[in-house]
C-alpha cells in the first residue's frame, strides 16, 4: 500500500522532527495487508498512514482506529502466547516483519476481498465488536519479566514530569520517568505561546535535554504504566531484541510515585463521534508531530477548546483544506480564530454538532450535521469532510490515579474531573489541575518537596483574562434525532459506552432514564472520561462521581487460579450435639436414634422422618436423618423410642425403617459407629 | 404487631430490591402511609444484596412460606417490567460435613413444598454436595434500581433520596425536612449498621466487611446462580455474559475466597467492585422488629430470601398476617425472650466471633 495519509515535503518548523526518518522506507505486513512505512514507526502509525482507519464495526457500525482502540497485536504465529501481546500504538513496526492484531475479525466480503486483491485499498482491520474494548491488553495478567528498584518514578514525560524528574535528581534520588509516547515533551507544544509565559518550543526541548543529561534519570519512552499497586508501577514497553520487537513486562517499584499523565481531549456526545475519520486534536497533533501523519487532505474543525484551532493552522501550513471550523461557545475570541480567519477559512459559533454520517468506500467522507446550540435547530448547515477534528474539551488522565485507589469528583463548573485522595501518591501538572506551562512545570517541582519534606507551596498558574481569550467549553450533548445512526459514545473509554438511542437527556435537564442506559453502563469497566460523559448525559449524578469512579473504573485483571486456596472454615465442636441449623429443630426433648432399615437401602444424609407413609409435607415431619452413624443412619426424633417404625422419605422413595438404640447426637457422621447414649 | 389503622405512616429506611418490594407492598395491600429513605436509590452504584426466589434456608417453616408466595411475588415483581427477573437454576455447594448435610436437607425440605430440586449427580469444582435447585428466578438489582421510582410512586409511596432531608434519632421516628413522618423501619443492613448502636446491634449481628465484584464471565461460570455455603460466595447473572459476585472480605482475601469457592474462576474479569459492610445475625436466622435495648425498629438477615419473604413481612406489619405468619414472625423477633426455642439456620460465610 502506498501511505496516503504521511505529509510529505516541507514540514514546517513544529512538525519538523518526527520519530520517523523518511530517508528509510521499510515494509511490513499486517493482517496479511502489505504496508508501507518508515523506520521509525509505530504499528498503529503506520497502518494509519497507509489509510487503514478503522477498527472494524461495534453495533454494526464502523469504528475509528486510534490510540484509544488500537488492539493487541503479535507476531505472526504468536497469536496464541499471551505473554507475547503488545500494544500497536507501543510496538515499532520492524522491515520485513509480518503482524497479526488479535480479536475476532469478520470476513471482509467477497466484493472488498476482490477489490483488495486488485489494489484497492484496505481501510479496516475487520474486528468484529460485540462487547467493549475493556481488556488493554493481556499483558496485565502476565507476571513482570523485570523490576526495576528506584527511590522516585514519575509516569508521565511532559512538562510537569520532566520537572518532578529533575527536582527529585537533583536531591540525588533514582529517578525513573515512564512516558507512554516513544518522545518526551507531552502536549505542552500543541498549546503553543502564550503571554509572560515561557515558549513550549523552548522549554520543552530546554527540559528534554536536561532529563537526558542527568545521570540520575533513566528514561522508559514507549512505556505504558496500566496499573500501580503497593508501590509498585506495573508497566509495558515494547523495545527490539536481535532485530525483533519483544514485549517486556516491566516493575517499577518506587519509594515515591508522581504521576504526571497529563490530559486528553474529550469529545462531545453526539451520533458518530467515534467513526473514522473522528480525530480528537491532541491525539492528531502527536500524529503529525512524531509520525508526520495527516489523516485526509480535507478537514472540519469542531471544538470548544482555543488549542485545537493551532492544529488546524498547522494542517493549513501542510497544504491541508480546512473546509470549516465550529464552534459551539458563543461569540468565542481567541488569538487563534483571527489566524484562522486571516487565513480565510469559513468559521461558526454557537453551533453544535447534531450527528456525523460517512459515505463512500474508496475515498470516504464525513457529513457533520450543525444545530443551534441555543435553541437546538437541526441542519442548519451541513459540512462534508475527509476528517473531523473534535474536541469538547479536555479531562485529565486519571485512568492510573484511580486505579492507585484515587478517586475523583466532577467540578461542575468546568465539566472537569478533579482528583481526590491518596495523598502519599504526588500529582503534578494537569493531573492536578494546572494549564499553564509555569504553572505545570512548578508543580512537578513543588510535588517533589511535598513527598520529600512534607512542605506544600503554592504554584502559581497564570490564566489568561477571559476578556482576551474565552476559556475552553465543557462537552455537550447531542442524542439521536432518528434511526440507524453510529452511536453516540459517552466517551473515548475502553467499554464503549454509548447513549441509548432516540434518548433525550441533559445534565441541565430532562433526566428520564431508561433500563437500557442503566444497562448500558453496567456493561464494562468505565474510564474516567466515560464516567465524565455519563454526568454530562445525565445518567450519573455529578455527586456520585467518587463512588462511581471508585466500584467501576478499575483494571479489568482477571482473577488467577486459586493455588493452595483458602481452607474450609472450621465446623463446630464435636461438643455441639447439633448442627446448629437443628437446635430445637424438633423440640426442646429432641433425641437421636439409629435407625435400621433395609441393609440395600442407603439412606441419604437430610432426609426427611416421618410418622405415616404418606405424609411429604416438612413441617410433618418427626426427623431428620443426619448421617451415616449406626446401621443406616441417625435421625433426630421426638416423642419415639427403640423399637417403633418410621417412614423416611428419600426422594420419591418412601422407606420403612426401625428406631434403633438412642445415641450421642455430637457422634453423629463423625464415625462409623456412633457412640451410645447413657 | 399491633392492628394498625389503614392511614398509620410508616418510615421504612432502605436502598435495596427488599426495601423497594416492601415499601410497594405496605402501600398498595394494606394502604399504609409509606415514605421510603433511599438514600441509594438510582445512583447506579453496585448492588450490596441477593434475592433470590429460594435460598440456603432449612427450616421448613420458612420454606413453606416462600412456596406459599411464590405466585404472589411473581405476579408482582411483574409490575416492573421485563428484564427485572432471570429465570434460571440456583446451585448451592457445601464441602464441609455439617453445612452438605444442611444443605442435603434444605434439598429434601423444598421438593416437599413441591420446589424443584435435585442434587448434582458429577461435579469437579466442589468437594461436597451441589444441589440443584431449578426454575429459581432472580432480580437484577440494576434493573429494579431504574424502575423502581416509577413502580414506587404507583404504589403510593413517597421516596426521599436526599440523605440530608431526613433524620433519625434515638426516638426511632424519622423526622423530613424537620417534621415527623413516622415510626423508623431500617430494612437495610447498611442503615441498620449506621443507625442502631453497638451494642444493640451485636445482641443480634455482627457487621461483616463484604465485596460485590462485578465480573465478565467468558466462560460457564454464568450459566446459573450460584451460592458457596462454605465461603458465603454468591454468583448470580447481571446481564450478557456479566455476573456479580458476593464475598466476605473481613480477612482482607475475597478473591481468594471466590477462586477457591468456584474452582475455575480463571473465566472471571473484574469489570466493577464495591466494598460495604453487611450483618449476620448470630443464629443465621431472619432478625424483625424492635431492636434489643433500642427504640429503632429493624429487618435483617433474610438473606437472598429478602423478596420472597416480602409479602410475610408486609402483612406481619400491617397486622393482616395468618396465624402461620405471625407464628413465624414472632419467632424471628429481634428480641427474643431468653429461653425461647432456637430458630438457627445455614450461616454462610466463615465462622466468625460472635458477640452474644
Amino acid at each position: 500500500m502506498t501511505e496516503p495519509n504521511r505529509l510529505t515535503g516541507d514540514l514546517g518548523r513544529e512538525l519538523a522532527y518526527p520519530l520517523v526518518d523518511r530517508s528509510m522506507p521499510i515494509t511490513l505486513t499486517v493482517d496479511g495487508t502489505r504496508l508501507s512505512a518508515l523506520a521509525g514507526d509505530t504499528v498503529l502509525s503506520a497502518l494509519l498512514a497507509n489509510g487503514i482507519d478503522t477498527l472494524g464495526t461495534h453495533r454494526g457500525h464502523r469504528l475509528a482506529l486510534d490510540d484509544t482502540t488500537a488492539p493487541e497485536i503479535a507476531l505472526a504465529g504468536n497469536a496464541a502466547r499471551a505473554d507475547l501481546a503488545m500494544p500497536a500504538a507501543l510496538c515499532p513496526a520492524v522491515d520485513g516483519l509480518d503482524y497479526v492484531t488479535i480479536g475476532k475479525q469478520r470476513s471482509p466480503g467477497p466484493l472488498r476481498a476482490i477489490s483488495r486483491l486488485m489494489g484497492g485499498g484496505r481501510r479496516s482491520l475487520d474486528h468484529d465488536i460485540a462487547e467493549g474494548l475493556e481488556l488493554p491488553g493481556r499483558w496485565i495478567d502476565e507476571p513482570a519479566a523485570r523490576t526495576i528498584e528506584v527511590d522516585l518514578a514519575v509516569i508521565g514525560g511532559g512538562i510537569s514530569g520532566m520537572s518532578a524528574a529533575l527536582a527529585a535528581a537533583q536531591r540525588g534520588l533514582r529517578v525513573a520517568l515512564l512516558e507512554r509516547d516513544m518522545a518526551l515533551g507531552g502536549l505542552s507544544r500543541l498549546f503553543g505561546r502564550t503571554e509572560g509565559q515561557p515558549p513550549p518550543e523552548e522549554a520543552i526541548p530546554r527540559a528534554i535535554a536536561e532529563v537526558s543529561r542527568s545521570r540520575h534519570v533513566q528514561v522508559f519512552t514507549g512505556t505504558e504504566a496500566f496499573d500501580i499497586r503497593d508501590g509498585t508501577i506495573q508497566a509495558i514497553r515494547v523495545p527490539i531484541k536481535d532485530g525483533v520487537p519483544r514485549p517486556e513486562r516491566v516493575a517499577v517499584r518506587a519509594k515515591h510515585i508522581v504521576l504526571a499523565t497529563g490530559l486528553s481531549d474529550t469529545v462531545p456526545v453526539f451520533p458518530g463521534n467515534r467513526l473514522p475519520g473522528v480525530l480528537s486534536p491532541g491525539f492528531a497533533w502527536r500524529m503529525a508531530a512524531h509520525y508526520s501523519i495527516w489523516i485526509g487532505q480535507s478537514a472540519h474543525l469542531h471544538t470548544a477548546t482555543n488549542a485545537a484551532y493551532r492544529l488546524a493552522l498547522l494542517g493549513l501550513e501542510q497544504g491541508k483544506t480546512i473546509v470549516r471550523a465550529s464552534d459551539p461557545r458563543i461569540n468565542p475570541q481567541t488569538r487563534f480564530i483571527e489566524f484562522c480567519k486571516a487565513y480565510g477559512f469559513r468559521h461558526s459559533w454557537g453551533v453544535q454538532i447534531a450527528e456525523i454520517t460517512r459515505s463512500g468506500r474508496a475515498h470516504p467522507t464525513l457529513t457533520a450535521r450543525l444545530l443551534d446550540a441555543q435553541f437546538g435547530a437541526v441542519n442548519l448547515d451541513e459540512i462534508v469532510s475527509q476528517c473531523l477534528l473534535v474536541s469538547g474539551g479536555w479531562q485529565p488522565n486519571l485512568d492510573l490515579w484511580v486505579r492507585a485507589g484515587g478517586s475523583a469528583r466532577f467540578a461542575e463548573s468546568t465539566g472537569k474531573l478533579v482528583i481526590t485522595g491518596r495523598p502519599e501518591l504526588g500529582a503534578a501538572g494537569s493531573l492536578a489541575g494546572y494549564s499553564s506551562l509555569s504553572g505545570c512545570r512548578d508543580s512537578g517541582e513543588a510535588v517533589i518537596e511535598t513527598l520529600l519534606d512534607g512542605t506544600t507551596r503554592a504554584v502559581e498558574d497564570p490564566q489568561i483574562d477571559p476578556v482576551y481569550e474565552t476559556p475552553d467549553d465543557k462537552a455537550y450533548i447531542s442524542p439521536a434525532k432518528r434511526s440507524g445512526l453510529a452511536p453516540a459514545y459517552l466517551g473515548k473509554g475502553p467499554g464503549l459506552t454509548a447513549l441509548h438511542e432516540g434518548t433525550r437527556r441533559s445534565v441541565f435537564g430532562d433526566k428520564r432514564q431508561s433500563a437500557h442506559d442503566e444497562s448500558v453502563l453496567l456493561s464494562s469497566v468505565l474510564a474516567p472520561s466515560e464516567i465524565a460523559g455519563a454526568i454530562v448525559a445525565g445518567l450519573l449524578s455529578p455527586s456520585d462521581t467518587e463512588v462511581i469512579v471508585d466500584e467501576r473504573c478499575v483494571l479489568p485483571r482477571r482473577f488467577e487460579a486459586p493455588g493452595a486456596g483458602l481452607a474450609l472454615p472450621t465446623e463446630p465442636s464435636g461438643e455441639a450435639p447439633y448442627p446448629p441449623f437443628l437446635k430445637d429443630r424438633y423440640g426442646p426433648d429432641q433425641a437421636v436414634f439409629a435407625l435400621v432399615a433395609d441393609a440395600s437401602r442407603r439412606i441419604e444424609p437430610g432426609s426427611l422422618v416421618f410418622a405415616n407413609t404418606d405424609d411429604r409435607d416438612p413441617t410433618r415431619s418427626v426427623g431428620v436423618v443426619m448421617g451415616p452413624a449406626g446401621a443406616y443412619g441417625a435421625a433426630i426424633l421426638t416423642g419415639w423410642s427403640e423399637g417403633q417404625t418410621v417412614y423416611v422419605r428419600d426422594g420419591h422413595a418412601c422407606i420403612t425403617a426401625g428406631i434403633g438404640a438412642r445415641i450421642e447426637p455430637g457422634s453423629v457422621g463423625r464415625s462409623d459407629k456412633a457412640t451410645p447414649a447413657a | 404487631m399491633s392492628n394498625p389503622s389503614q392511614s398509620e405512616p410508616i418510615a421504612l429506611l432502605g436502598s435495596t430490591p427488599f426495601a423497594v418490594f416492601l415499601a410497594g407492598l405496605l402501600a398498595s395491600e394494606h394502604r399504609r402511609r409509606v415514605t421510603l429513605f433511599a438514600p441509594e436509590l438510582g445512583r447506579k452504584r453496585l448492588p450490596r444484596t441477593v434475592s433470590f426466589s429460594l435460598g440456603p434456608v432449612t427450616r421448613p417453616e420458612t420454606l413453606r412460606l416462600v412456596a406459599d408466595n411464590r405466585a404472589h411475588v411473581l405476579a408482582r415483581l411483574g409490575e416492573f417490567g421485563p428484564g427485572l427477573m432471570e429465570t434460571d437454576a440456583l446451585r448451592i455447594a457445601a464441602e464441609a460435613p455439617g453445612t452438605a448435610l444442611g444443605l442435603s436437607h434444605m434439598r429434601h425440605g423444598a421438593a416437599g413444598f413441591g420446589l424443584p430440586a435435585r442434587p448434582e449427580p458429577s461435579h469437579q469444582a466442589v468437594a461436597g454436595e451441589i444441589c440443584v435447585f431449578d426454575d429459581c428466578w432472580q432480580i437484577n438489582s440494576s434493573i429494579m434500581d431504574v424502575r423502581a421510582r416509577e413502580w414506587l410512586e404507583k404504589q403510593g409511596v413517597t421516596v426521599v433520596s436526599e440523605e440530608s432531608r431526613f433524620a433519625l434519632k434515638g426516638d426511632g421516628i424519622v423526622r423530613r425536612d424537620g417534621e415527623a413522618v413516622g415510626p423508623a423501619l431500617l430494612v437495610d443492613d447498611a442503615l441498620i449498621a449506621a443507625h442502631a448502636g453497638a451494642r444493640s446491634l451485636s445482641r443480634i449481628a455482627t457487621p461483616r466487611s463484604m465485596v460485590t465484584f462485578l465480573c465478565r464471565a467468558d466462560r460457564g461460570i454464568a450459566r446459573a446462580a450460584f451460592i458457596h455455603l462454605d465461603h458465603g460466595v454468591t454468583v448470580t447473572r447481571a446481564g450478557t455474559g456479566l455476573v456479580q459476585v458476593h464475598a466476605p472480605d473481613d480477612d482482607g482475601r475475597a478473591t481468594e475466597r471466590v477462586t477457591t469457592a468456584l474452582g475455575d474462576a480463571e473465566g472471571l474479569r473484574l469489570v466493577g467492585r464495591r466494598k460495604y459492610t453487611d450483618l449476620v445475625t448470630h443464629d443465621g436466622a431472619p432478625a424483625i422488629g424492635g431492636l434489643p435495648s433500642s427504640r429503632l425498629s429493624a429487618i435483617t438477615g433474610l438473606g437472598p430470601l429478602d423478596v420472597a419473604l416480602a409479602p410475610t413481612i408486609a402483612r406481619h406489619l400491617a397486622g393482616s398476617a395468618s396465624a402461620r405468619e405471625d407464628e413465624w414472625a414472632r419467632a424471628r423477633q429481634a428480641r427474643r425472650p431468653k429461653g425461647a426455642p432456637a430458630i438457627d439456620d445455614l450461616r454462610p460465610g466463615p465462622a466468625r466471633e460472635e458477640a452474644r
